[in-house]
């Protein structure tokens, strides 16, 4: 397929879907150009990849494609016509599909079959032929029977597929799709990705921007972009198995991450790049040998510490051990934990709750359950996240643990009583950003604090120690304005205004949802860094150790400080829920599944997310090494959900 | 976005399959716009006990749950009470309780009385308007009935839209102002505004995300419509067709017998 398609990329007869030519653009004379001497074409039933990093210009170049900008030199084709041709125009439109990452910004009507129709109306087709390809492309995406659905009922996945129904049906040559999948969760990017590999196959021409690697890996070709410029043309898995990435800021597909880890830097050959390969390298009998004679090197700075632990114990312990060491102030490993029974043994519990349920728009035709009789407790210390399919109950727990959402019935404790003491739950809600609102970073950080009257030097101590908790320097970030920042750095900015608040239960909904690979992973970094510096911090502060100031210790402020000191609250406790099962299994100890509302399965987080089917069967992907593990023959007790737990069980399994 | 219901409480479209539902939203709007007409024209207790009647009559047909138009409801509360008291107050006549220089006169309160009812009625059809009409047939509506305005200037087509994208992108709104609401008050930001110099301590939290959310949104919104090949009303389509059935005839006779029976109660019993 690939070869075909690059007889048509280079084509002399067929007329490329999009052809740029030489093209150029700056968006102010005084600015660089966003785009640097463009060459490239995507062929009819061509899906391509563009990757880049931040500001590299991918979302510019989608615009250029349909019209929306105009290239400052050079040419845009669409099936041969160009966008500067104003006469064309209109007809270029019609002919290529914009899709944009967020879904709601691209519904106009106010039901699914008004907004699928939008554009034909726009046309001026006829009322009959609207209703025929309204039904059809309906039915393609899969909204068939929800026509009268309004857009905000809809799930996330649901929307995406409304929003690609209003492009597709103006039966366009060539898709234009900026980062399609990054507001939705594992199956629903896997739903849309097929989607899109469909059309491929009816001739559709697909450009493709994407942050995730696996992703570009489905595409026949690949455009990678640096500071405007082309950094790679060509085959797709080239880019990947030639290390064409190397010097611009992305990774490489999960699936070659993760065996690289196992199986070390192929030199030479070819690396498995996909899921499948891995599991077809695994499956040689060299591979279980190599895994031995070249421990892994890379990805794991404290592999001295992950051997040891590998040699020592049941699986299980192994696994907290290594879990230990890859906390930076890894206290916890002094915590005497009966991890058998999924309890850590001797802990308080911070929040309590007992046959909790949720009801919304009770005694309406619009009534909806939200959870239903849910027995949960959260112990002081613990990385819990909630995970399970959209819709399955997830925001509707956290506000109930963080106390901003009452149960209709059943009955909820906090370690301090029926209400939590002030100041010491904290709520990070999804995209937080959105809830900037000062004019500097300092300003917003400092919000919270002074609320509950911490002012002068104090503040000043909190604001720097809070900001620096999310690896924001003070002096070069104080000052700037919230909304000049890159989303992740925004981010960080809200999660430092909370935890100014220094709260001894942190609760965050999806925090990594929307960002870049690269920012999630830093993100998660920070929360286990600050989680496992507060155990330290606060142990220290509960014995009276005065002085001893770990990372990540909260500012004296006297007064302000709450009656902490007497151990009241000792470490730190996170609870977060996600949609990636991978990073989950990197951060959390302990994991609550929930579906439809109801606990499906609660314990260590090595046991529930290595259990392949119980995952799936609730709707979510398990993590790559599970998955990988389980093809092998791994059962759930093997307790695989991270490179170093395969590599082990390979280990373990290599003399029978 | 799988966020958890609403904390606010509004007026919102409940789906159904009752008559009412059913009838064409044009019949459904003029018969609101003959209400607040007849209400207004009427005199007397009598005259307004028949149009209450009807349009109880109407809301049971409906199957609106009682609780939840109260819901949608209590926010106006305040408004009627207001008037209320002002009428009771402002209106001379003989008085029945004196404080200080003011006093509410015995007129008052019975002009008062009146006019909050009367009010509140209105308030109730318009609430049964938009709880049992969905906002795209409301819509479509509203344009029909501009369409003959059309031709002095009125742009009812880009009035229509408007209203479409902003029924379109309330519910949205709304959850983003429920989530910042939550959000701020998580940071312990107090947003109930009890002294009126720090009314912009309350409200600032809320309302400078929500227009940059709202602008960012605007922004995206414009392009994806351009790239759908919006380009104004010429030559545009319409997707939905607007069909009165035999059931709006009928709703049409029976609300016009309505409308003149209690005009004409109001004159024979007028008190």
């Amino acid at each position: 397929m690939t070869i075909a398609q690059e007889t048509v990329g280079a084509g002399t007869l067929v007329v490329p879907a999009l052809c740029f030519r030489g093209v150029s653009f700056r968006y102010r004379d005084d600015r660089p150009l966003a785009l640097d001497g463009l060459d490239f074409e995507v062929g009819r039933g061509e899906l391509l990849a563009l990757v880049g990093g931040n500001g590299s210009g991918k979302s510019t170049l989608a615009r250029l494609c349909n019209g929306l900008l105009a290239p400052g030199s050079g040419e845009v084709l669409v099936d041969g016509r160009s966008t500067s041709d104003l006469d064309s125009l209109w007809d270029i439109r019609s002919r290529v599909g914009l899709l944009f990452q967020d879904p709601e910004d691209q519904i106009v009507g106010a039901s699914v079959e008004d907004d699928v129709a939008f554009g034909l109306e726009n046309l001026g087709v006829t009322r009959e032929e609207m209703r025929r390809r309204v039904a059809e492309v309906l039915e393609v995406v899969g909204l068939t029977g929800e026509e009268s659905t309004e857009p905000h009922l809809l799930s996330g996945g649901q929307k995406q597929r409304l929003a690609l129904a209003g492009v597709l049906v103006l039966e366009p040559t060539l898709l234009v799709l900026d980062e399609p999948t990054s507001m939705l969760d594992a199956a629903g990017r896997e739903e849309v990705l097929d989607f899109v590999r469909g059309l491929t196959r009816r001739g559709v021409a697909v450009l493709m921007i994407t942050q995730h690697m696996g992703e570009a890996l489905v595409a026949d070709r690949l455009l990678a972009l640096d500071r405007g410029r082309r950094a790679y043309l060509g085959v797709a898995r080239h880019f990947f198995s030639r290390r064409a990435f190397a010097g611009l800021p992305l990774g490489a597909p999960p699936a070659m991450a993760l065996a690289e880890e196992v199986l070390g830097e192929a030199d030479g050959a070819e690396p498995p790049l996909t899921e499948d390969e891995l599991v077809d390298a695994l499956s040689r009998p060299l591979a279980v040998g190599d895994a031995r004679s070249a421990p892994p090197a890379t990805g794991d700075p404290m592999s001295g510490e992950a051997e040891k632990a590998r040699d020592a114990g049941p699986p299980a312990d192994r696994l907290e051990a290594q879990r230990k060491c890859l906390r930076p102030g890894g206290e916890r490993g002094a915590e005497p934990d009966g991890e058998s029974n999924g309890e850590r043994g001797g802990e308080r519990p911070v929040v309590t709750l007992r046959g909790v349920s949720v009801v919304y728009n009770r005694g309406t035709s619009l009534e909806r359950r939200g959870l239903e009789d849910v027995d949960l407790v959260i112990s002081e210390g613990s990385i819990t996240a909630v995970v399970g399919a959209t819709a399955s109950g997830k925001s509707t727990l956290l506000q109930t643990l963080a106390g901003l959402l009452k149960p209709t019935a059943g009955v909820r404790e906090w370690s301090g009583g029926a209400r939590p003491m002030a100041g010491e739950v904290g709520m990070v809600f999804q995209r937080p950003e959105a809830q900037l609102f000062k004019g500097t970073v300092w300003e917003d950080v400092a919000v919270a604090p002074r609320l509950r009257g911490v002012e002068g030097r104090a503040l000043e101590a909190r604001v720097q120690w809070a900001m620096s908790a999310v690896g924001l320097d003070v002096q070069e970030f104080g000052p700037r304005a919230p909304h000049g920042l890159s989303m992740g750095e925004r981010r960080r900015v809200a999660l430092a205004g909370i935890m100014s608040l220094d709260p001894g239960l942190l609760v965050l909904d999806e925090p990594g949802a929307g960002l870049d690979p690269p920012a999630r992973r830093h993100l998660m970094e920070l929360l286990g860094v600050w989680a496992a510096g507060g155990a330290a911090s606060r142990r220290a502060a509960a014995r009276g150790a005065k002085g001893a100031r770990a990372e990540g210790e909260m500012p004296e402020d006297g007064g302000a400080s709450r009656a902490r000191a007497d151990g009241a609250f000792g470490a730190r406790t996170l609870v977060l829920s996600s949609h990636d099962m991978d990073e989950v299994a990197e951060i959390a100890d302990r994991v609550v599944l929930l579906r439809q509302g109801r606990i499906e399965a609660t314990g260590p987080s090595a046991h529930v997310l290595s259990d392949v089917d119980l995952l799936e069967r609730a709707g979510l992907r398990p993590p790559l090494a599970a998955r990988v593990a389980r093809r092998l023959g791994a059962r759930p007790a093997d307790a695989v959900v991270e490179g170093s737990g395969l590599i082990e069980w390979l280990e373990r399994r290599a003399p029978s | 976005m799988s966020g958890p219901g609403l904390t606010i409480p509004i007026g919102q479209f409940i789906p159904g399959g009752s008559p009412v539902h059913g009838l064409d939203p044009r019949t459904k709007l003029v018969a609101t716009l003959g209400f607040a007409v007849a209400l207004f024209a009427v005199e007397g207790w009598a005259g307004v006990g028949v149009l209450a009647a009807g349009l109880a009559g109407a809301l049971a047909v409906a199957g609106v749950p009682a609780g939840y138009l109260w819901r949608s409801l209590r926010p106006l509360l305040f408004l009627l009470v207001l008037t209320f008291v002002i009428q009771a107050f402002s209106f001379p006549g003989e008085p029945v309780v004196a404080l200080g220089p003011f006093s509410i006169t015995r007129e008052g309160l019975s002009r008062g009385g009146f006019l909050t009812l009367r009010l509140g009625l209105l308030l109730v059809s318009s609430a049964t308007l938009t709880l049992t009409t969905a906002p795209v047939a409301l819509t479509d509506g509203i344009e029909w009935l501009l369409g003959p305005l059309r031709r002095v200037g009125v742009p009812s087509h880009e009035i229509a839209l408007m209203m479409t994208i902003a029924l379109r992108f309330i519910p949205t709104l709304l959850r983003e102002l429920d989530d910042l609401i939550k959000a701020q008050k998580a940071r312990g930001a107090d947003l109930s505004v009890r002294d009126p110099r720090r009314l912009a301590d309350a409200v600032l939290p809320l309302v400078v995300p929500l227009f940059v959310l709202s602008f960012r949104r605007a922004d995206d919104l414009a392009v994806a419509m351009t790239s759908r090949c919006y380009r104004g009303a010429v030559g545009r389509t319409r997707y939905r067709e607007l069909r009165a059935g035999a059931g709006d005839v009928l709703a049409s006779v029976a609300l016009v017998v309505w409308f003149v029976a209690a005009l004409s109660v109001g004159r024979l019993w007028g008190v």
